[in-house]
């Protein structure tokens, strides 16, 4: 069966979609990355000045050393694992981690928003997640979302209420606090229509209301 | 080499909190941890650091929202402390520049001890 042209210019907007959405949380993705390093760089740098200024006692470099073998050997499995969290779907994850990693991903985002990001822990599913990328998408989708739509300083809850279901519930705060602009439309901003596209794509489901969102897959 | 200094690290990741204390003891600085931001507030109302080198993607809490906790909490008492902001966002990131104006200094990882030591001498000066 051929895709109509209609269907291809639906999946290229989709793919466009979630290269937003990966060119979002890439940073946090990278920032990751770095800490392991971090520290190696560090136990490098300690190293040599111990040596340099002669300063051996051959348990301490030893320990050094372990130290960065160690770190070094973790940034490599934070690589490998980088080129593997957006894989087909052969990879098994449970809801909360990877709902977790979303919070984890955008906590500072939404800080420097002026956005409280409060997580309700009542619930909590280590069910399997069957569509790894549906599941992935959608949440991660909805939390550009959230960034995007706030103009003044709000809180944010988000709870999972069911195994399948997330519930986000929101307040906007009046203030006249100096907040970073929002984006605007024209820029890679995550509006409901986009949410839209993506669930229909993976057969998830937004509720939007007033003052909450539910979240279902 | 800066004088001796007294130095606090806020990084709820105990290797990277642990390393940079052995980094600044090699400096010749007087450092201490803390790997709950919750006992940040208390320890700093308690207690004067000369400089606080604050993770800010700390788990639960962001350390830009701990800054500001911290700055309203201690609003009435007379500190010199100096604030910096340790992460692996670049300043050119939204969340690092956002950070980089909340802050005294900021300090990207990966750290290396020239940059730290650049670091603590401009805070010196």
């Amino acid at each position: 069966m051929h895709s109509t042209n209609n269907d291809a210019d639906t999946n290229w907007v989709l793919n466009g979609i979630q290269y937003a959405i990966f060119k979002r949380i890439s940073p946090s993705l990278t920032h990751d990355l770095v800490s392991p390093l971090s520290v190696a760089l560090i136990q490098a740098g300690i190293l040599k000045r111990k040596l340099k200024n002669d300063a051996v006692n051959p348990h301490d470099l030893l320990e050094n050393a372990v130290n960065l073998e160690s770190h070094i050997k973790q940034t490599v499995l934070l690589i490998r694992a980088m080129k593997t969290w957006d894989s087909p779907n052969d990879q098994i994850f449970s809801a909360s981690t990877i709902y977790t990693q979303g919070i984890k991903f955008f906590r500072t985002r939404f800080a420097i928003r002026g956005i409280e990001l409060a997580l309700v822990e009542n619930h909590q599913s280590y069910a399997e997640i069957k569509d790894f990328h549906a599941f992935m998408y959608s949440w991660l989708g909805l939390l550009c979302y959230l960034e995007d739509r706030f103009e003044t300083p709000a809180k944010v809850s988000v709870e999972q209420i069911a195994d399948k279901t997330i519930s986000i519930l929101f307040e906007e705060k009046s203030t006249t606090d100096d907040l970073p602009p929002v984006l605007k439309s024209s820029e890679d901003c995550i509006s409901e229509q986009e949410l839209l596209l993506l669930s229909a794509r993976y057969a998830t489901t937004f509720e939007f209301n007033q003052d909450s969102i539910l979240f279902k897959w | 080499m800066t004088e001796q200094k007294k130095i606090l690290i806020v990084d709820d990741c105990f290797e990277n909190a642990d390393s940079f204390k052995d980094a600044l003891e090699l400096f010749g600085h007087q450092a201490q941890c803390v790997y709950d931001w919750e006992k940040v507030q208390s320890l700093l109302s308690a207690e004067q650091f000369e400089i606080v080198f604050m993770d800010i993607n700390l788990n639960n809490m962001s350390g830009i929202t701990l800054l500001e906790k911290i700055k309203s909490s201690l609003l009435n008492q007379n500190t010199q402390t100096k604030y910096v902001a340790v992460s692996g966002y670049s300043v050119h990131d939204p969340v690092g520049n956002e950070a980089a104006k909340h802050f005294d200094f900021y300090l990207q990882k990966p750290i290396n001890l020239e940059n730290l030591e650049t670091l603590l001498a401009s805070i010196d000066s």
